[in-house]
């Protein structure tokens, strides 16, 4: 800047062009804060508008907006606002011009609204709002540097007072957004694909891992839009990849996360609540929430599996419990040795009634805080059961197919479950019809938080996310 | 411009080990570090049109106005082209919308700002600037009054002295 700018600045004033002319200067100044204003307002008014618009598209088809009005250019020519026609554009002359408008063009008006995104998802609102004030500060130096001269003592105070009074008032109207503005829309996370190769290359990696202390050699699988609080693949739903060498074994491990695990390489056996499972590539068992496991490999190969579970979840709202190597291995027995015992100060004596005319039922805070345990079951679903009735039901018509569901029916929970049931059918598997007038784009981000059964794996498959 | 983050950058799914806390926290103030990185960068790059004027020579600020928004507009219908599927569904009025936008907030200001900078010298040129935000946050609060003014009474006096 101050090579290029004091052989230029010589030209410039040489060119006539006046340093100090505050009769022009101040209303043109006023002018670009009008524009900057009137933009900031449109556009907040626009997208909010448009609720479902994607900043990148937002902001490119801005630029492409700017570009388009370039098209005004035979009126500039017809007022001879050009100099190009005069002095050509010959690399010597034109150097400059051409190096600084390709400059500002990537580097401020695409990667400044680049970095500014960045900036503005990392950042506190109240921070990301100051930080606007950098501008003037490193336009002031460079347009001093530029031209070569320190600023006099009332410019350096009226700036800091200016400053002051700026930061001051950011940061009253950045608290007030806070309250001021309607719950944010939904931001659903953007698909990503995590390739076999990566998978491989991963469970390679762990493979030849020194083994951890307690045999787990393990990673979880993050989104990137996922919180540090709860690293998950999908919101609230956490991907890990275990994988186990020949011979080894886990230490025992419990937590109140619900695991769906999936083999994807090698065999091996597990041990939940005491129940042994055999299991080969592309079984797949659950793991109960809080039932002692471990996992073993005794085959010859690598063994991999992927679990899926709720620990995101639980960590997001800060509830997320595990015990490393939990002393009641034997199963889940020391905990219905408590539902045997009746504790008389557990048990309230008017149990629960209802209240009211609507059927509302009062509970008392004894069930509440300590409900008698459901039943927990560990299901397992071999390669090829159920094979024909799973492909009968996946044939669904062109353009339609159906994600059969593995559940497990809780006899003493009849009516919870027919809830469940309305609420899968509703919210997460629409009806036939719906699915038919729907692009298949909405409905594979609901799959896609799916474990993924084991009939997906026998091929490859084509999936279309938002055009991808 | 989302890019997935690489399998290999997660993490040891350990839980005995202690320093998990540490871990996270060190992970939240490098994402503050390099928030505040970017937008440095960003207000960087966007001062830079203050200087614009007394780098090029000869050539007039229009001159440099059409060189710099047909490589924008280029980059921009680059952009576009990527995403052509989002772009597809976008309808007339998406279009006027971001042309007008694209018009005042880039072609117009770029230009004011340049001439400012001529005409009224290198402080007090970027210090009409940095009124900007308070501007935004007054035209707001004349349309949906959500402070009082007398709590912007120190600012706002602080700011016209």
């Amino acid at each position: 800047v101050t090579v290029v700018g004091e052989r230029q600045w010589l030209v410039a004033s040489g060119g006539g062009l006046q340093s100090r002319s505050l009769t022009l200067g101040i209303p043109l100044a006023t002018l670009a804060v009008t524009f900057w204003t009137t933009f900031g307002l449109l556009n907040t008014s626009a997208l909010a508008r448009r609720p479902n618009m994607d900043v990148g598209v937002w902001t490119a088809l801005i630029m492409a907006g700017a570009g388009i009005s370039m098209l005004a250019l035979p009126v500039g020519l017809l007022f001879g606002l050009f100099e190009i026609p005069r002095l050509g554009l010959h690399w010597v002359i034109a150097g400059p011009l051409i190096m600084w408008a390709f400059g500002l063009a990537i580097f401020a008006n695409f990667g400044g609204a680049s970095a500014w995104t960045f900036a503005s998802q990392r950042l506190p609102v109240a921070l990301a709002a100051q930080m606007i004030t950098m501008e003037p500060i490193s336009g002031t130096i460079l347009g001093l540097l530029v031209h070569h001269r320190w600023p006099s003592v009332m410019e350096v105070l009226g700036m800091i007072v200016l400053l002051v009074g700026v930061i001051i008032a950011i940061g009253i109207f950045s608290k007030s957004a806070v309250v001021a503005h309607s719950p944010a829309p939904n931001a659903p996370w953007a698909p990503v694909i995590i390739t076999a190769e990566q998978i491989d290359a991963e469970i390679e990696r762990l493979s030849l891992l020194s083994a951890p202390s307690n045999g787990r050699r393990s990673s979880l699988i993050v989104h990137p839009s996922a919180s540090t609080v709860a690293p998950g693949l999908a919101p609230g739903i956490q991907v890990s990849l275990s994988v186990l060498n020949p011979g080894e074994q886990t230490t025992p491990f419990r937590h109140n996360a619900t695991e769906v695990n999936f083999c994807i390489r090698g065999t091996g056996y597990a041990v939940t609540a005491g129940r042994r499972i055999e299991f080969g590539r592309y079984d797949t068992w659950n793991t109960p929430s809080f039932v002692p496991y471990s996992r073993g490999n005794h085959g010859l190969e690598v063994q991999a599996c992927l679990t899926y579970s709720n620990a995101s979840l639980l960590q997001f709202m800060q509830v997320y419990l595990w015990e490393d190597n939990p002393s009641a291995m034997t199963g889940a027995g020391a905990e219905e040795e408590k539902v045997g015992t009746v504790d008389p100060r557990r048990t309230s004596p008017y149990g629960t009634f209802q209240i009211g005319e609507d059927g509302a039922m009062l509970m008392p805070y004894e069930l509440l805080i300590n409900p008698p345990p459901g039943r927990v079951k560990t299901l397992v679903l071999a390669v090829g059961e159920g094979q024909g009735r799973v492909a009968e039901t996946r044939s669904a018509g062109p353009g339609l197919r159906r994600a059969p569901v593995v559940f497990d029916v809780q006899p003493n929970h009849r009516a919870h479950e027919r809830h469940d049931a309305e609420l899968l059918r509703n919210h997460y598997y629409p009806s036939a019809e719906y699915r038919r007038s729907t692009p298949p784009a909405r409905l594979c981000r609901d799959q896609l938080l799916l474990p993924r059964s084991w009939s997906q794996f026998r091929g490859w498959q084509r999936v279309r996310m938002e055009g991808r | 411009l989302a890019v997935p983050r690489q399998l290999g950058t997660t993490e040891q799914h350990d839980f005995s080990s202690e320093d998990h806390g540490f871990v996270y926290s060190q992970r939240m103030t490098r994402s503050m570090f390099f928030g505040v990185t970017a937008a440095a960068l960003a207000a960087f790059s966007w001062s830079l049109s203050f200087i614009v004027p007394f780098v090029i020579g000869d050539y007039s600020l229009f001159d440099f106005t059409l060189l710099e928004f047909i490589v924008s507009g280029i980059l921009g219908v680059g952009l576009l082209w990527r995403n052509a599927p989002t772009v597809r569904k976008l309808k007339l009025n998406d279009w006027l919308a971001g042309c007008s936008l694209g018009l005042i907030g880039y072609v117009a200001y770029f230009l004011a700002v340049m001439g400012a900078a001529v005409y009224a010298g290198p402080v007090i040129a970027p210090a009409f600037l940095g009124l900007v935000p308070v501007v935004l946050g007054v035209a707001g609060n004349l349309r949906k009054r959500t402070v009082s003014w007398s709590s912007l009474a120190l600012p706002l006096g602080l700011a016209a002295v």
